[in-house]
C-alpha cells in the first residue's frame, strides 16, 4: 500500500495551495479518522481550469489528493464528476478497506464541490 | 420490556425491566464472570505481568514516539504520537507486523486539541501478552521510521 509512488506523492504533493477566487469550493472531512480537505477550484467553459487542495491527515489521503490534483486541470466538469473509485483506489494496490475511505476523500471534496457549483449555474 | 402490546396501543413493564429488550447477554456475563474469576484467582502473576509489559512497552514506544501521559503509569495502556507519521499510518504498518492498536482520537477529541495533535495510535496490553509481542511492536515502530523518516 505505501509503495514508492505513493509515499512519493505524500511526501512531494501536487496541486497544493489556495486559489485567491476559487468558483468552487469545498471542505470535507473523515470525522473517524481526521482526514480533512479543502479544495479551490477555477472554472472556465465548464473545465477546470486550476486546481488547488490543502489536505491534512494521512498519508493515504494526502498521496490519493496529489494524484487526483495532477490531473484535473484542464478537465472537463463532466468527466470530473464521472472519475471513477477504481481509478482512484489502483495506485494503491492491496488497500485495507479501513483505508478506502481516505483515499476517496479528496475526489469527494472535488464532486461535491462540482455539484454545488452546477447547481448555483444550471 | 412489555406488559401489554395492541395495535392501538402498548403499555410496559416496571424498571428496569422496561428498558431491556430481548435476550440479556448472558453469554457475556458468564464470560464476565469467569474473567474476574480468573483474575482474582492469579491476581498477584497478573499484577506483576502488568507491571513489565507496562515498563518494556513504555520503553519501547518512548524510542520511536512521544508518549502521551504520565511518565509512571499503572496500566500497560500507552497513547503516543510517531512524529511525521500519522495515527492511522502508524496503526497501518504496525498491522503488518501482526499488531493492533487504535488510532485515532479515541472519543477525546477535546482532549486531543488541547495537545494541539491531530491523532494519536493507542497499544493495549494484558498479562496474556508476550515478549514476541513486544518484539513485533519494536519491529513494526522501526519500519515506521524508515518509511516515513
Amino acid at each position: 500500500m505505501y509503495s514508492d509512488g505513493v509515499l512519493e506523492h505524500y511526501r512531494m504533493p501536487r496541486g497544493r495551495g489556495t486559489l485567491p477566487h476559487p468558483d468552487a469550493q469545498m471542505t470535507d472531512t473523515n470525522p473517524l479518522c481526521g482526514d480533512s480537505i479543502t479544495v479551490h477550484l477555477a472554472i472556465e467553459n465548464g473545465v477546470i481550469a486550476q486546481a488547488r487542495h490543502q489536505a491534512s491527515g494521512c498519508a493515504v489521503s494526502q498521496a490519493a489528493a496529489s494524484m487526483l490534483f495532477e490531473r484535473l486541470e484542464g478537465m472537463p466538469i463532466a468527466d470530473a464528476l464521472t472519475l471513477s473509485r477504481e481509478g482512484v483506489l489502483e495506485p494503491f494496490g492491496q488497500i485495507s478497506l479501513a483505508r478506502v475511505k481516505c483515499a476517496l476523500l479528496p475526489l469527494a471534496a472535488v464532486k461535491k464541490a462540482l455539484v454545488v457549483w452546477e447547481a448555483r449555474h444550471a | 420490556m412489555i406488559q401489554n402490546v395492541t395495535v392501538a396501543q402498548s403499555t410496559w413493564a416496571g424498571l428496569p425491566q422496561r428498558f431491556e429488550a430481548g435476550t440479556p447477554n448472558v453469554a457475556g456475563a458468564v464470560g464476565l464472570a469467569a474473567a474476574l474469576e480468573y483474575y482474582t484467582t492469579h491476581r498477584k502473576e497478573a499484577l506483576k505481568r502488568e507491571q513489565e509489559l507496562t515498563l518494556a512497552a513504555d520503553a519501547i514506544i518512548r524510542r520511536y514516539a512521544r508518549v502521551i501521559g504520565p511518565a509512571k503509569r499503572s496500566a500497560p495502556i500507552i497513547s503516543f504520537i510517531v512524529p511525521g507519521a500519522h495515527a492511522h499510518d502508524v496503526a497501518q504498518l504496525l498491522d503488518s507486523y501482526g499488531v493492533c492498536v487504535r488510532a485515532g482520537h479515541h472519543c477525546c477529541q477535546p482532549l486531543h486539541d488541547a495537545l494541539s495533535v491531530e491523532a494519536s495510535v493507542r497499544v493495549s496490553l494484558a498479562l496474556y501478552n508476550t515478549n514476541e509481542d513486544l518484539i513485533k511492536l519494536e519491529q513494526g515502530l522501526a519500519q515506521v521510521r524508515k518509511v516515513f523518516g
